[in-house]
């Protein structure tokens, strides 16, 4: 019986640091999934957390002879779309509209199975956050961490709105060919 | 649409300054099955995967909260199976479930006793006894988890001994004797204390919130942060206090209801008149026949909760708080999440500092985090006087001093931007709109918006962007 399997029957047994230590294992992955559509890191902890209890909840439910990662991703897809369309619902009308979209994307992904290798894509962003100049790493870390604005962040460094857009789309863009090709093994 | 175009809607979006018509392209380039449409998904994917890979790296906080959170469950769970819905298993069953097998379960101790010979009558009492102690209750039930001296629970007619472990439900009452003590918790860590001849009920099937009837006696009571619209309401016989998330304690007889309230905000109802108040942290309400409902400092209250009484008047600085010992600043929870302790890394002399963070969330239906601190004003105190030691802050971030009363907080005491203060430690003075010559009358504010005599707080509030700041020293001063 492997670890995983293992893991999942203490877990069913009712043993919370199985449960532990099947969150460890599959976390990142999960919110590699979920940060495909929300941009918002609490947003993505928020969400992940309660897909987590939704299968902490479903435990007993869940056929042990199958892999526990894609119930879980299945489960955290569910909590995605379910989270942007009530989004959809609070928020103006043209937010929304946008919410609605992404919640097609991720029904369009879930078919296609898109978005299940998200973790590996952390793990090895992470490594190319390192090869940022420390100018580039500290705006990148203002924008996506920190969430100051794009208004906010051209008064600082004395651009114009749409410049800093540009920069910042450049510097995903350096980002994501780094990251497809350290996963790609190159 | 070209990329740079495309790119500045994507940011746009993310701070929620999208205008109508782009919101609506945008939308619709992430509908498209071409390349745009391939790009700005594969854009917003990279923002999310970024964001992530800043955030928590290895995932060590949600797993963190996620324990506690799954702890609450496996409780909740464990009710459940201790009452045979072994079908259940982990999942709890439909209240409509639990009414079908409390219905099996009742009818065959009834048929036994039925029965049994004069001789086992006692004995067949005792077995209805121990299966009613069994019975399943509604969703929201709590248990038992100390007890002391002679504490009855009283469920379906019947009268159990309370025990341990316990579970409530609703219908129950509990009744303790002299010197007798319980404690029970819920499944979400709320935990509640009573002793000594109190008499209190659980009415509610949950579905509202938590409800306690407090007949008499007393209760202290700690509440985690209840669901929106599901407070935890405590009935008294003259009065109903809602209480969202706070340390409280309860007293009630039959002609008099007491709040006092430890921590956080707890709104209280008179049954006798239309009357009710907000109490916050350090003060407490009295519902009575002939007494006016309104909130005053806890008598005798811990250092911690209550601000001293002020000298009848004053003509020079009062030290309200150097940080010196216990922290007395409280959050308003109400208001968004904002770390809050003393630190010993900045003081403005002393050793100690009060440290906050503030991280923004941007839609967050709470723009602002809110603290403040017990205090009465004397006659002659004229100012607010404090020291303020910005580590961090964000171009939009502010601050504001308000004053509260026992019936609001009032703005414009003080506000300027977090970025605007100088490096190392910053003096402000912020003169109390209630005199006079400070009267703020910009925006139709006119003075005085509080009543002095009701003063009972000093607030900060954060807002506008992330802010981690160090305050010190706070006094009121005399006119100079």
């Amino acid at each position: 019986m492997s670890d995983e399997r293992h893991l999942v029957e203490l877990a069913k047994r009712g043993e919370i640091e199985s449960f532990s230590a099947l969150v460890r294992l599959h976390q990142a992955r999960l919110r590699g999934l979920a940060a495909r559509y929300l941009p918002d890191a609490d947003d993505v902890y928020d969400v992940v957390q309660d897909a987590f209890l939704d299968a902490f909840r479903g435990l007993a439910g869940f056929d042990e002879t199958r892999d526990f990662g894609p119930w879980l991703r299945t489960i955290c897809r569910n909590r995605v779309m379910g989270f942007l369309r009530a989004r959809a619902t609070q928020r103006a009308h043209h937010l929304g509209l946008v919410d609605a979209a992404l919640v097609r994307q991720a029904e369009a992904d879930a078919a296609s199975g898109e978005g299940d290798e998200a973790g590996d894509r952390i793990a090895a962003l992470k490594h190319c956050l390192g090869g940022l100049q420390d100018a580039q790493r500290a705006l990148v870390d203002l924008r996506y961490h920190q969430g100051m604005g794009v208004k906010d962040l051209s008064q600082r460094f004395g651009k114009s709105e749409a410049g800093m857009a540009m920069t910042l789309m450049r510097l995903r863009e350096v980002l994501m060919r780094c990251v497809v090709a350290r996963v790609a093994g190159r | 649409m070209n990329r740079e175009r495309l790119s500045l809607l994507i940011e746009a979006w993310r701070d929620g300054a999208i205008a109508p018509e782009d919101a609506a392209a945008l939308a619709a380039v992430i509908d498209a099955p071409g390349a745009d449409g391939a790009w700005v998904r594969e854009q917003l994917a990279a923002i999310g995967l970024i964001a992530q890979a800043l955030d928590d790296a290895d995932g060590t906080a949600m797993v963190a909260s996620l324990h506690e959170r799954m702890r609450a469950e496996a409780n909740a769970s464990r009710f459940v199976r201790s009452i045979g819905a072994r079908q259940a298993q982990a999942m709890r069953p439909s209240r409509r479930t639990a009414a079908r097998a409390r219905g099996r379960r009742r009818a065959w101790p009834m048929a036994l006793a039925a029965g049994l010979v004069a001789a086992m009558a006692v004995g067949a009492f005792l077995l209805l006894q121990m299966r009613a102690a069994d019975a399943p209750r509604g969703v929201d039930l709590a248990t038992l988890r100390e007890v002391a001296g002679t504490v009855i629970c009283q469920r379906d007619g019947h009268s159990l001994a309370g025990k341990v472990g316990m579970s409530l439900g609703q219908g129950d009452r509990l009744v303790l004797g002299q010197d007798a003590h319980v404690r029970w918790t819920y499944a979400d860590g709320t935990e509640l204390r009573s002793d000594d001849r109190a008499a209190l009920a659980f009415p509610g099937d949950g579905t509202a919130g938590k409800q306690l009837r407090l007949e008499d006696g007393l209760v202290r009571a700690e509440v985690a942060h209840q669901p929106e619209g599901r407070p935890l309401v405590i009935i008294a016989p003259v009065a109903r206090c809602t209480v969202v998330g706070t340390r409280l304690t309860f007293a009630a007889t039959a002609e008099r209801a007491e709040v006092s309230v430890a921590q956080g905000r707890v709104h209280l109802q008179s049954g006798l008149t239309t009357e009710s108040v907000e109490i916050a942290a350090g003060f407490t309400a009295t519902v009575a026949a002939g007494l006016t409902l309104s909130a005053r400092a806890t008598a005798g209250g811990t250092s911690a909760t209550t601000a001293p009484a002020p000298p009848a008047a004053v003509t020079a600085a009062r030290l309200i708080d150097d940080h010196e010992g216990d922290l007395r600043w409280f959050h308003e929870s109400s208001s968004a999440p904002v770390d809050l302790a003393l630190s010993h890394n900045q003081a403005h002399g002393g050793v100690q500092a009060l440290h906050l963070a503030y991280r923004m969330v941007v839609g967050d239906v709470k723009p602002y985090a809110q603290i403040f601190h017990p205090v009465h004003l004397a006659a002659g105190d004229h100012r607010i006087h404090l020291w303020i030691r910005v580590e961090s802050a964000q171009p939009d971030s502010r601050w504001q001093i308000q004053v509260c009363d026992t019936s609001n907080c009032y703005w414009k005491q003080g506000i300027g931007r977090c970025a605007d203060f100088m490096p190392g430690w910053n003096e402000v003075t912020v003169p109390l709109d209630d005199q006079p010559e400070n009267a703020f009358t910009a925006n139709g504010v006119t003075a005085p918006v509080y009543q002095r005599d009701r003063v009972n707080a000093i607030a900060i509030n954060l807002y506008g962007g992330d802010a981690v700041l160090d305050i010190d020293d706070l006094e009121l001063l005399p006119a100079p």
